[in-house]
């Protein structure tokens, strides 16, 4: 698959302490590239270094992108709070060496829901319009990728949706590639298509959104009026599981009514709830800190 | 680099504060000329005038276009964009280097129409040609340069607007109320030589002469030694105030003012490649 950048080899150092070592990434173009870890874990370092803000004592950045369409987010956006909406993104087209067409900026703000407030002054602006400006002036000059760090730290519920909505028209209209950092698993679960889980400064999974779901685990919880003759019914159909409660199994297979139900109803036992689980981001999440912490 | 002069030169034009600095500095020109003339009678004596405003003036403005360029973040975008450090930070020297020399045409425009207003053509010494005219405003220039540099410099270092300016507004204060007086009592006294004096009508006589320093007077010359350096190191230029009818003095300030400025420059550079932008 054809990648927007990759990483090989990156090591970074402050003091003696090891931030990042050997990180290696691999980012496809076009994906929505959720780069996991909690705070500490190295993400905006990584991110500061692929972007140039910082120096790595080693390693290689590739960017298979034109370095004039990058932009990014690191920690918080850069705007002139004296400046307009409309002349923020104005600058942006100066430093970026391009013409200036209100046109063409309008129709970004509108991608941004910014139309109403392209004559508001930055230093007035709350701190989700805050973001989106900065997301805006990330997205002067048919930009391909876009680097978001912590994208919705400190966001109300509403301001979460608006960037999450944003970030998932641009990569699917667009076809803009992102890197996105956070610690919300639940809203990265909700755009990445690729995850990167860094613990400690080491990448220790790289994992598609197709591989979640292919290689996830399907578990399936079952309340019943009497366990025991389920569990025995589980033996004949060779299926593995687990008694939690004198009512509550759980099947570490995906089962339906249909197949369940005729099984149950010939030895008198009552169905009362079933749910297939699809094992989350969030578990292979903890299953991998669980780990490297055992480590 | 031409894209990100052409931003931060954008950026000083749409700034209301610089504008504001400006027409303040152009008062106090105007109300500082009116002032002193009683105690001047000709277009060169206020020559001298204003360096002080113009240091205050540069002191104030500089760190707050600086280190707003550094809390916004916008540093940040430039970087990311491509640009190295080093044009970031030429980009931003030039910039306020010319906020500066912009208060001084302030200071020129306001200065020159009230004093030829007040004096007429006349001019005071007749040893200072024209051309020796420009050459004092250009050390002027190069002073308000340095000013600029150096202020640059402590706003990267420091980052924080309010500590910048207290910094370098007290320093000015403190150079003006401190530092000059001490070189003003140790200066060596002015030996006229090849004196002539030449009726040119009934009430008028045109005095001509060579000023050169009493190289016989050593009192203090040690202490003057040490101020000197301090001066020519840190803010040259301030004995215009006194010696600007000495060209010799002038050419020496515009040669140290260029020196300081470089190195000032280069230690501004410096710090701004280690800094980490947040």
């Amino acid at each position: 698959m054809e990648y927007a950048l990759k990483t090989t080899g990156i090591t970074k150092k402050f003091g003696r302490q090891k931030v990042l070592s050997g990180v290696d990434i691999n980012v496809p173009k076009g994906a929505v590239y959720g780069l996991i870890g909690k705070n500490g874990a190295g993400k905006t370092t990584l991110l500061r270094i692929i972007t140039g803000l910082t120096s790595s004592a080693s390693g290689e950045v590739k960017m298979n992108t034109p370095h004039q369409k990058v932009s990014a987010i690191i920690e918080a956006p850069g705007y002139y709070d004296e400046f307009t909406v409309m002349d923020n993104m104005k600058s942006q087209c100066r430093i970026r060496g391009i013409d200036i067409d209100e046109g063409k900026l309008s129709e970004i703000l509108a991608m941004v829901n910014l139309t109403e407030a392209k004559n508001k002054k930055a230093s007035k602006l709350s701190l989700g319009m805050k973001q989106r400006l900065g997301l805006a002036m990330a997205l002067v000059g048919d930009t391909e990728l876009v680097i978001l760090d912590e994208p919705l730290n400190g966001l109300d519920p509403q301001g979460i949706i608006d960037i999450r909505n944003i970030i998932l028209n641009l990569n699917k209209e667009k076809g803009i590639t992102f890197i996105i950092s956070s610690h919300l698993l639940g809203e990265l679960s909700k755009v990445a298509t690729v995850y990167s889980f860094l613990n400690n400064g080491v990448i220790v999974k790289e994992i598609s959104q197709e591989e979640v779901k292919s290689s996830g685990k399907v578990t399936t919880s079952i309340s019943v009026s009497d366990v025991k003759k389920l569990a025995i019914i589980f033996d004949e159909m060779n299926v593995e599981y687990t008694v939690e409660t004198p009512t509550q199994i759980t099947a570490y297979k995906e089962l339906s009514i249909e197949e369940l139900l005729p099984k149950m109803q010939a030895v008198d036992v009552q169905l009362h709830e079933l749910s297939v689980n699809q094992e989350s981001i969030e578990s292979i999440y903890t299953n991998i800190m669980n780990d490297g912490a055992g480590k | 680099m031409g894209n990100l002069l052409k931003n931060d030169l954008c950026r000083l034009v749409k700034n209301k504060l610089y504008w504001g600095v400006v027409i303040v500095f152009a008062f106090m020109t105007f109300y500082t000329s009116f002032q002193a003339r009683k105690q001047c009678d000709s277009v060169d004596d206020l020559l001298g005038a204003m360096l002080f405003y113009l240091e205050i003036a540069v002191s104030a403005f500089v760190p707050l276009f600086v280190v707003s360029e550094y809390k916004s973040g916008v540093v940040k975008n430039k970087i990311i964009a491509g640009f190295s450090r080093l044009q970031i930070y030429v980009s931003l020297l030039i910039t306020s280097v010319v906020s500066a020399l912009g208060i001084l045409v302030a200071w020129v425009i306001a200065y020159y129409p009230y004093a030829l207003a007040l004096y007429g053509t006349k001019f005071g010494y007749d040893h200072i040609t024209n051309a020796d005219r420009w050459e004092v405003i250009l050390a002027k220039a190069c002073l308000v340069v340095v000013c600029a540099t150096f202020a640059v410099l402590v706003s990267t270092v420091i980052s924080r607007k309010s500590v910048t300016i207290v910094i370098l507004v007290v320093g000015t204060l403190f150079y003006y109320t401190f530092f000059l007086p001490n070189i003003l009592m140790t200066r060596k006294d002015l030996v006229l030589e090849d004196v002539s004096v030449e009726q040119m009508d009934e009430s008028t006589y045109a005095v001509t002469y060579t000023a050169t320093e009493d190289e016989e007077e050593v009192d203090n010359s040690h202490k003057r030694k040490v101020l000197e350096t301090v001066d020519n190191v840190m803010f040259c230029g301030h004995e215009m105030l006194i010696d600007y009818y000495n060209m010799e003095k002038v050419h020496e300030y515009i040669l140290w003012d260029s020196v300081a400025a470089v190195v000032y420059a280069g230690f501004g550079l410096v710090v701004f490649k280690l800094k980490d932008f947040k």
